[in-house]
């Protein structure tokens, strides 16, 4: 379908930072991401998915024409013929570990993950392929606990394009936490529904930035009935001549009273070449709500530097430290202690390898 | 007033109408003749005649914005507006010498009356041209120069050339391309070195036609050290067929000037108001904008500061009114290109009945814009569950050291603040209605005191019906 697809204006919100002209394949030709799962407790499954759990756009009719803002979508259906599924049932008490290993020209991974239950799940992507394109989608039974981890350390020269759609049921809740520190340049389309009362989705996301690499996460969350909560933490470090754009789009559905929502956008930057840009966006609908975004940016703190040099730390051992603890800072909504313990130890060891300014 | 046009106005103050008297009305439509037309009635210069055309022909080759209110700009049917229409013979100096029918019309909004007590000088628009232009005689003394943009262009062309589509080219967007077209009336003031305007400046705009299209151009430079409040009211009557509004306003606040821009737009609900208003500041400047937006069925309006210079600030303040009909999308744009530049942004709206409100801001710092800080706060408050309000603030930042804040909020009236004024006697409108002006107070108290009033009695008008 992608291919009957004109290439988004420049004026199409979604792509306007980051054109779809950058980030497509340059050849069709794709191998799959191979995705193998670590699971100690030997409880859980990774198998092929039947077609029928993989709506290319999750929110509408299929029969609709596409739209341009699904075009990443789109092209990942073409290119990914063999989905997996990732059923999980019960509590798991274990991180339920899975590898993603991109490889090749052109690498492609569609992973539906279901659960009924409660799971924290740890998604590792790495390799060296030239381009990666990953699409998540998952389902989050009522009164189920999930927390996603999604640790990206892709080869510092592959394109990287990531689509979520994550449906959340009544009374569940939804955690993910992305640390982005892979690839050269980037572009996460994530969309979250919350679909019955009780409904609570919390996201975290680090972003750190160095040399030329280009970052740009998109952040949906959708309200569609009221007495439901989000809230989205997104700290972005850049150095070197990197650049981050970070939007938020936060959407009341009419009807959806009770609904407690907040965004916060953090832009630290680390060199002068650096550049940061925040669009955190409301569309309310619904009278009876709290709603509220923040954004701000700033440099490293003179004082803090101070402090910490003054402990007897260089200059580029206090930035490292400062940068850390405001990258960490963005997953501390998420309430699952392993799910953090993860995402702090793989930063930690990005940035013990990182240029941090 | 028959019946039953006091039916057809409904509740708006000004939704009074004259019977239409113009001296000259062109055929609806936009040609490039219509332009050479309105130019040749004007006997401009060839350079303005020549940039008219040249804005023309970009307004029919540029398609309309894609982003927006699409279905609403959409509709607007071009070829159905009267683009010149003359009420008047000439511009008055003496408030005894306009036409009865107009002068009528001005009394009943009380801009004679203002400027007796305390304003410095009156434009008054009326259709396409100014109808009556006064300043005061010590300000006149001091050299400052306030008329009307088509007197300023043949009196003062060395100024009008330097400055005029500088800050906002014709090729910016398809209104503004419109309003270089066919731009008609509007105010030219020049505040010489050093002087200080001390009272607020005055115009009012109002559209009394039926289809009419409104298009003045306002140019304002404050030279260095100097400063100028202007003020800048806007109302319609109501008629069942849409008029269109589309005005640019260009600022240049020269080395430490200010220019204070205040507005109040209650256009009727059946105009289109599509206006681009931007500032230059150049070094240790500051442009302020003071916006209100209450009326109109659909507003566009983003004012906008360009900081030139280190140095520079820009505060803007606006509030919007978004009632049944109506969508009020508004905003603000600082772009931040020299160092130590500052700038704050605090944006207020309130829907009701249906209606939408929508922040769109930009906040730009260029790399070289070292030092720079600034601050927005966008707060919405939702009446009813009809309402929408949507926030698109943008922060593009280029310099590792500025340092931006940014929040916003969208809420309804706290119950707790409706139960305490209850419980002192107030009525749940006349709590609702003191609610309200407290959540507009950081607007009003910006505004001169018989703004402020004339707003909070609007705001008191709108509000009427919003229980239940």
């Amino acid at each position: 379908m992608s291919t009957a697809m004109e290439d988004p204006s420049s004026a199409v919100h979604l792509w306007r930072s980051t054109p779809w002209s950058w980030m497509r394949p340059e050849d069709a030709d794709s191998t799959a991401v191979r995705m193998v799962l670590h699971d100690a407790a030997g409880s859980v499954s990774l198998n092929e998915g039947s077609p029928d759990l993989f709506p290319v756009v999750v929110d509408g009719p299929e029969t609709t024409l596409p739209d341009v803002d699904d075009i990443a979508r789109h092209t990942l259906a073409d290119l990914d013929t063999a989905p997996m599924h990732l059923s999980l049932e019960g509590h798991h008490e274990e991180v339920v570990n899975v590898d993603l290993r991109a490889a090749g020209h052109v690498a492609v991974g569609r992973l539906h993950i279901t659960c009924k239950g409660q799971a924290v799940v740890h998604l590792h992507l790495s390799g060296d392929a030239g381009w990666c394109g990953l699409h998540l989608t998952g389902k989050v039974a009522n009164g189920s606990h999930l927390s996603v981890v999604v640790t990206d350390e892709l080869h510092l020269e592959s394109r990287v394009v990531r689509c979520d759609d994550w449906r959340v049921g009544r009374d569940a809740t939804f955690e993910t936490g992305t640390l982005s520190v892979g690839g050269f340049r980037r572009k996460s389309d994530l969309r979250h529904h919350l679909d019955a009362t009780g409904g609570n989705v919390r996201i975290g996301l680090a972003v750190h930035g160095q040399g030329t690499r280009h970052d740009d996460h998109h952040v949906e969350i959708h309200h569609h009935v009221g007495h439901t909560s989000s809230s989205l933490v997104a700290n972005v470090a850049c150095g070197g001549r990197s650049r981050s754009v970070g939007t938020g789009r936060l959407v009341i559905d009419a009807g959806a009273d009770g609904t407690d929502a907040g965004q916060v956008f953090r832009n630290l930057l680390l060199s002068q070449g650096a550049r940061a840009d925040a669009i955190p966006e409301l569309e309310v609908l619904a009278d009876d709500v709290s709603a509220a975004h923040g954004a701000a940016s700033a440099s490293l703190d003179e004082e803090q530097l101070h402090y910490l040099m003054s402990r007897g730390l260089g200059p580029e051992e206090a930035a490292a430290m400062i940068v850390e603890g405001f990258l960490a800072d963005a997953f501390r909504p998420i309430a699952a202690a392993e799910a953090r313990r993860t995402l702090r130890d793989r930063l930690t060891v990005h940035l013990d390898c990182a240029r941090i300014t | 007033m028959s019946d039953e046009a006091r039916d057809a106005v409904g509740e708006y103050r000004y939704g009074f109408h004259d019977p239409e008297v113009a001296t000259i009305r062109f055929d609806k439509g936009l040609s490039e003749q219509v332009v050479r037309d309105i130019s040749a009635l004007k006997n401009e210069p060839e350079w303005m005649t020549e940039l008219r055309v040249k804005a023309y022909h970009h307004f029919v080759e540029r398609p309309m914005p894609d982003w927006g209110n699409e279905s609403l700009l959409n509709s607007i049917d071009f070829e159905a507006v009267t683009y010149f229409l003359r009420s008047s013979e000439g511009t008055e100096r003496d408030w005894d010498d306009v036409p009865e029918d107009i002068k009528r019309t001005f009394d009943r909004l009380g801009i004679p009356d203002a400027e007796q007590k305390w304003l410095g000088g009156v434009t008054a628009q009326y259709e396409s041209e100014a109808v009556y232009h006064s300043i005061r005689e010590d300000l006149e003394a001091q050299g400052v120069l306030f008329l009307d943009m088509d007197s300023g262009l043949r009196e003062h062309p060395e100024i009008v050339k330097r400055f005029f589509n500088t800050v906002i080219p014709y090729t910016d967007n398809k209104f503004s391309a419109l309003n270089t077209a066919v731009w008609s009336g509007g105010s030219f003031i020049y505040v010489p070195k050093g002087v200080h305007v001390e009272m607020p400046v005055q115009a009012y705009f109002r559209i009394n036609a039926k289809n009419m299209g409104q298009f003045e151009r306002t140019l304002i430079i404050a030279d260095e050290g100097s400063s100028i409040h202007y003020v800048e009211g806007c109302t319609a009557p109501t008629y069942s067929t849409d008029s269109l509004h589309s005005a640019v306003v260009e600022l240049v606040a020269m080395d430490g000037a200010k220019i204070r821009y205040s507005t109040i737009q209650n256009w009727s609900s059946n105009v289109y108001n599509l206006v681009t208003k931007r500032g230059v500041a150049h070094a240790n400047a500051t442009v302020e904008w003071v916006d209100g937006n209450i009326g109109s069925k659909l507003t566009m309006k983003y004012p906008a500061v360009i900081l030139k210079g280190e140095g520079a600030h820009a505060e803007i303040i606006s509030v919007a009114y978004a009632g049944e009909g109506q969508h009020q999308d508004a905003g603000s744009k600082v772009h931040h290109l020299a160092p130590r530049t500052t700038s704050n942004i605090l944006s207020k709206s309130i829907s009701k009945n249906g209606g939408r409100s929508t922040y769109r801001g930009m906040l730009q710092v260029r790399p070289k814009a070292e030092g720079c800080r600034s601050k927005v706060v966008c707060d919405a408050l939702m009446l009813d569950a009809d309402s929408r309000s949507d926030t698109y603030p943008t922060m593009e930042v280029g310099n590792a050291s500025a340092d931006l804040e940014h929040e916003a909020s969208v809420s309804k009236i706290a119950g707790d603040q409706l139960f305490y004024l209850m419980s002192r006697g107030h009525t749940e409108a006349e709590a609702m209605g003191l609610i309200v002006n407290g959540f507009f107070e950081p607007f009003t108290r910006e505004l001169p005191m018989e703004y402020a009033s004339e707003l909070n009695k609007l705001l008191e008008i709108e509000m009427e019906g919003a229980i239940g």
